[in-house]
């Protein structure tokens, strides 16, 4: 079973792989997700649902589903 | 050149906006809030002799677009034929992102449209401590490169002599050589099947034609069949190319950075970071949100109580001298009666919109409401909302105009109209004034719950009910509504940022004008209509009534007959006509012929119900509230020695207010923002339902 940004705990850091969903992906790397992106996961939401998301030099919200379909490799 | 038609592009959040009031001086906003910058936006500028035409195309992340904003930029970029297609594009970037924001600017340069790349907020990226080398990255792009900060306008004079420069020598020195980007061979069919078919020339529009042909607007239906059959053949798969594309194209950015910039992460960013730990904290989070509602919305109603009442003493005063001064007549009736009474209901909210829209502008431009957004975007999707949602039906609580334009920064269709939907039952300022005369009728002052004020706990229970009600209501749309069209939250935290006070200034400004002229427009012309209703009737009827008065009321002081005639003459008017024929209607819900007047004239807005009242218990319509109460307190029901207003039917009216969609500009706003009469109907017929059904209800379990 591959992981995703959603088995992230917080403050672990991850390279993303890998996107497992095509229509996501293409907004995924407009946000500048791209393969090889080095992801923080700083904080859940308080009524959970969406996740806060440090990267290379900006910060960045994203749904539980949405973080579901980026494949990662904890470091 | 002596005129050109110039185009600012560039990512959400670039800061396009500022760079627009800069150039053009005219109104427009910037914020932190992602995607608020959906309307096309233009202005004019002189430059030397030239007259340049600037056009602020909505923030966009690449030519591959999510929502209909990114759509309507793509297709004015690849139609050359398009009314808005620039001769130059100024391609705003945050020089902070540059190597997402450098997406776009690689598409815009590939479709060899004459472009300036300006690297924005330039002061942040200094003060963080980077550096940045201009040479690699223009030679790379192929174009002009010029650093600026729009905060001050640094830079500005640099990006207005390039235009200078572009409108003397051409095109040229604007556009690369040769595309950043090389087709596969694939792709290369693809496109030129594309040229073949549609007469595409440019290579890489041609390519985006062949990803987009089926929704492209401007190309003929008969040629996107021809295109849809023989496109499979070169073995172009829409969106997996377009992800080869974008992360080949991330692939070349990534190369070429090192050598322009140097980073490192930036204090910026750790800030916000140690910022958001209290701010977005699970339990403090939301306490301080709740806690800035409060303190916000209790400071709209302080601070806008006296401008409300200057205002409205400002126009009492002009309907008296107008009076004074013109020969009574028909038209001074009109002018007084209708036209300023009209004036002053608008203008009278201008206070509480100036100070609630401050506070928004304010949250916007310091980067809070995306976190809001991100916060409450999960319990906000349980109801079919998004968690932009929120910052509509936080606007409101003030009035149900701005928070419905404020949607139009919901990518998803559905979540969008749901919100619209629901946004009228947060209860709006306008309800203030008639719940306060209700609630008085039927809960006696200085009543006390233990240590709380009745009157305060049915006010609160009000305004509980209405927010319950949206939730539910949205809930259930939820559950109707059809789309296959997928929600994103995939949102942007800005960094913190201190707010650039004149762009607040400019925004509060952009709403109270649309406020005035839009709602005010309609509420003018309804007060106009209204008047004539309520002064005139068929034939003699009006005059009949009054001649009847003079020979029955003779007993009466001066000030009594006065109002005893004019009850008369509202009763014989074309508006107590329709009260008459509507009260069958109303009857089981407690209400009379007066009280149909009332819902009648408060269609056009809630508040006029108080001075509709004051008129029709016939003590003038400048009456004080307390003596509009007294008035209705002391009202019988016909033949009987019962009070009229007793629990029941105040109960009754209260509920039907809290419900009822009594407000015309809210109806003419949906109208605009759905660009349909079907969604205000639907609006209409959903609220009066619920009020009908409520007040019914109501009226039969307290009778």
């Amino acid at each position: 079973m591959k992981k995703t940004i959603l088995d992230l705990k917080v403050g672990q850091y991850a390279l993303v792989r890998q996107f497992a969903d095509f229509e996501a992906t293409c907004k995924l790397l407009t946000m500048g997700l791209l393969p090889n992106a080095r992801v923080e996961l700083i904080r859940k939401a308080p009524f959970g649902g969406a996740l806060y998301i440090r990267m290379q030099n900006h910060l960045i919200a994203m749904r539980e589903n949405e973080a579901a379909s980026v494949e990662i490799e904890i470091v | 050149m002596t005129s050109a038609k110039v185009a600012l592009a560039g990512n959400p959040n670039a800061g396009k906006s500022s760079i627009f009031n800069l150039l053009t001086g005219l109104r427009q906003k910037t914020a932190n809030f992602p995607g608020v910058t959906v309307e096309k936006k233009t202005g004019t500028f002189k430059l030397g002799t030239s007259q340049v035409q600037l056009v602020d195309l909505p923030g966009t992340y690449s030519l591959f677009p999510n929502s209909k904003d990114e759509k309507l930029v793509c297709q004015v970029l690849c139609n050359p034929q398009n009314e808005s297609f620039p001769d130059l594009v100024i391609y705003v970037a945050d020089i902070n992102q540059l190597e997402r924001h450098l997406l776009l600017a690689s598409q815009i340069i590939d479709l060899n449209v004459p472009t300036i790349v300006v690297l924005n907020m330039i002061d942040v990226f200094i003060e963080n401590g980077h550096k940045l080398e201009q040479k690699p990255l223009a030679d790379f792009l192929g174009v002009p490169v010029i650093a600026m900060n729009a905060r001050n306008g640094e830079g500005l004079e640099l990006l207005k002599q390039q235009l200078q420069h572009f409108l003397d020598e051409g095109a040229a020195p604007f556009t690369r050589a040769s595309k950043i980007y090389t087709f596969t061979e694939t792709e290369e069919k693809a496109a030129a099947l594309a040229n073949q078919v549609f007469s595409t020339d440019q290579p890489y529009r041609a390519k985006l034609t062949a990803h987009h042909f089926q929704w492209f607007e401007f190309l003929p239906d008969d040629l996107k069949l021809k295109m849809a059959a023989m496109l499979p053949s070169t073995g172009f798969e829409d969106i997996r190319i377009q992800i080869l594309e974008t992360m080949r194209r991330f692939a070349i950015i990534q190369e070429v950075l090192p050598a322009v910039i140097e980073t490192h992460t930036s204090r910026e960013q750790k800030l916000s970071i140690s910022l958001d730990n209290v701010l977005t904290h699970k339990i403090g989070g939301p306490v301080i949100f709740f806690g800035l509602m409060f303190i916000i919305f209790q400071s709209i109603f302080a601070l806008a109580e006296y401008p409300m009442t200057w205002i409205e003493d400002g126009f009492s005063y002009l309907g008296a001298h107008t009076r004074n001064f013109l020969p009574a007549s028909w038209f001074t009736d009109l002018l007084v009666d209708g036209l300023l009474a009209g004036l002053s209901g608008v203008l009278v909210f201008a206070p509480q919109i100036v100070i609630l829209f401050f506070f928004l502008a304010l949250l916007e431009e310091s980067g809070y409401m995306s976190r809001v957004v991100y916060m409450f975007d999960h319990i906000m999707q349980k109801f079919g909302l998004n968690g932009r949602s929120m910052v509509s039906l936080i606007s409101s609580g003030a009035c149900a105009i701005p928070a419905i334009m404020s949607t139009r920064t919901i990518g998803s269709w559905k979540e969008r109209i749901i919100t619209i939907m629901v946004a009228p039952l947060i209860p709006c300022s306008a309800r203030i004034p008639v719940y306060t005369v209700l609630i008085a009728l039927m809960v006696p002052a200085g009543l006390h719950y233990g240590p709380f004020n009745a009157q305060g706990l049915v006010f609160m229970a009000l305004y509980l009910l209405g927010i319950v009600a949206s939730l539910a209501v949205a809930f259930v749309l939820k559950l109707i509504l059809k789309s296959d069209e997928r929600s994103y939250l995939m949102l942007e935290l800005p960094a913190y940022k201190k707010p650039i006070w004149s762009n607040v200034g400019l925004e509060v400004w952009d709403k109270l004008l649309a406020f005035v002229t839009n709602a005010g427009k309609v509420i003018v012309i309804i007060s106009l209509g209204l008047w004539f209703l309520a002064s005139y009737g068929p034939g003699n009827a009006i005059e009949a009534a009054a001649s009847k008065v003079n020979e029955t009321s003779l007993q009466l002081t001066p000030e009594q007959h006065q109002a005893v005639l004019q009850s008369a003459q509202l009763e014989a008017s074309y508006a107590g006509i329709i009260g008459k024929w509507i009260e069958p209607a109303i009857a089981p819900l407690g209400f009379d012929w007066k009280i149909g007047i009332s819902l009648i004239t408060s269609f056009a807005a809630r508040e006029v119900f108080v001075g509709t009242m004051a008129t029709i218990y016939s003590i003038g319509g400048d009456a004080e509230e307390s003596s509009v109460r007294e008035r209705m307190a002391a009202e019988l029901k016909p033949g009987t020695s019962q009070p009229m207003y007793d629990t029941a039917t105040s109960m009754s009216l209260l509920i039907f207010y809290a419900f009822a969609l009594q407000c015309m500009s809210t109806l003419a706003v949906t109208k605009k923002e759905t660009n349909s009469w079907k969604w205000p109907a639907i609006q209409f017929v959903l609220m009066t339902g619920m009020a009908y059904l409520g007040s019914w209800l109501t009226y039969h379990l307290l009778s």
